[in-house]
């Protein structure tokens, strides 16, 4: 695979997915109940 | 009905970054308003934030009296609107409305997000300078309830310097990238061939493109001199963006010898047909959050040729782009040799 065939797998930096990962940020933020259709992500608690 | 207050420097980051996020929560129904400076040079600001607030404040965290000056209607603003949320960015704008907001955080509830677009330390950086803009970040850690980093180095140091409370640091993808705007079938053929014969650039002629402010970080002398030493003599090079090293910059290309293949194409509002056009994208800087031209070339299946450093290395590592060392010409050289060898 060369280096557009890589590119092109990378979907999770589309703007849709980063601003789902806001809607779960905002409603974490306020205490909300959030049921938005995103694969889990929780704070960072461990070394990457 | 839900309030949000974006904090910016200057407004050419609302118009750069944060519009989509003013339309998104906006169709909610939620207020969302901005506070920065400069509305005049984007006043588009104002249309798509319910108030655009105005500050007057400097751009650099080592020069903040001007900014303290911003205080007193910071605190005013906030407290009369009722924001549920402030999400700021950007250094400046970041250390002083947290510093501002600390008190009111708790009796008001706000809850206070920072979204920092690549720390200013780094392991490339000056021991005193690291040293300021580290205890900057610890200092403001204490008045933030969630911190946002945008690639694996700063989510590290943001974990091993423990700039917020454990649990409050996040590691998202950037602030992402349209793909169905920057998506290479909706550059019409035509339009890509018009960018190249707008700076003369025969259609067989490998083309590399710079996206970036003029200013040091981006190290564009390093991208010219690597130019310069091509063998292949109708190769050419075009730079968009503006900033303070633009007319140095020309010289430089002059004095190298290749000024007539060099196009300074100042600001584009749009650079989707000139990435189209090109054989590969180019980023030499030193510092980066998570380079975004990169993502729009990558969106453009165009290929990218970026520094090893953070906020690039995420994208490009695993193969989807060629890593040179930051400040390496040879490297460069080599790699942009690599892109013209392999056009396809």
């Amino acid at each position: 695979m060369g280096i557009v065939g890589r590119q092109q797998v990378m979907t999770t930096y589309r703007q849709e997915y980063v601003l789902a990962l806001h809607d779960h940020l905002y409603a974490t933020a306020l205490g909300e109940p959030h049921s938005f259709d995103i694969p889990p992500i929780e704070p960072v608690t461990a070394m990457p | 009905m839900t309030r949000v207050l974006m904090v910016s420097t200057i407004s050419r980051f609302l118009r750069d970054f944060l519009f989509p996020y003013a339309d998104h929560y906006r169709a909610r129904g939620w207020q969302v308003d901005a506070l920065t400076s400069r509305v005049d040079e984007f006043p588009e600001c104002r249309r798509f934030f319910q108030n655009v607030w105005e500050v007057s404040w400097s751009r650099s965290p080592l020069t903040l009296r001007k900014s303290w000056q911003s205080a007193k209607r910071i605190r005013e603003i906030v407290d009369r609107e009722q924001y549920d949320i402030v999400h700021v960015h950007t250094p400046v704008a970041a250390f002083v409305t947290r510093f501002v907001l600390r008190g009111l955080r708790k009796t008001r509830n706000i809850k206070v997000i920072y979204t920092a677009h690549g720390f200013h330390f780094s392991s490339l950086g000056s021991r005193l300078r690291n040293s300021i803009f580290l205890t900057l970040e610890k200092v403001a850690g204490r008045w933030t309830d969630h911190l946002v980093v945008i690639n694996a180095d700063d989510a590290h140091a943001a974990l091993e310097h423990q700039l917020t409370p454990e649990g409050k640091v996040w590691h998202f993808p950037g602030i992402g990238v349209n793909v169905d705007y920057y998506n290479p079938r909706a550059i019409p053929d035509h339009i890509v061939e018009l960018v190249r014969q707008g700076m003369d650039v025969p259609p067989s002629a490998p083309l590399f493109s710079v996206v970036a402010e003029f200013i040091p970080r981006k190290r564009h002398y390093d991208i010219l001199k690597a130019f310069s030493m091509l063998q292949y003599s109708q190769v050419h090079l075009a730079l968009a963006g503006y900033g303070p090293l633009m007319p140095a910059l020309k010289a430089y290309a002059l004095e190298l010898g290749v000024a007539d293949r060099v196009h300074f194409l100042g600001f584009q509002n749009d650079v989707r047909a000139l990435i189209r056009a090109s054989d590969a994208l180019i980023l030499a800087s030193n510092q980066e959050g998570l380079a975004r031209c990169i993502m729009e070339s990558m969106a453009l299946e165009v290929p990218v040729i970026g520094t090893d450093i953070r906020g690039i290395r995420d994208l490009l590592e695993d193969g989807a782009g060629v890593l040179v060392p930051p400040g390496n010409t040879q490297s460069l050289l080599q790699a942009m040799n690599w892109i013209i060898d392999n056009p396809d």
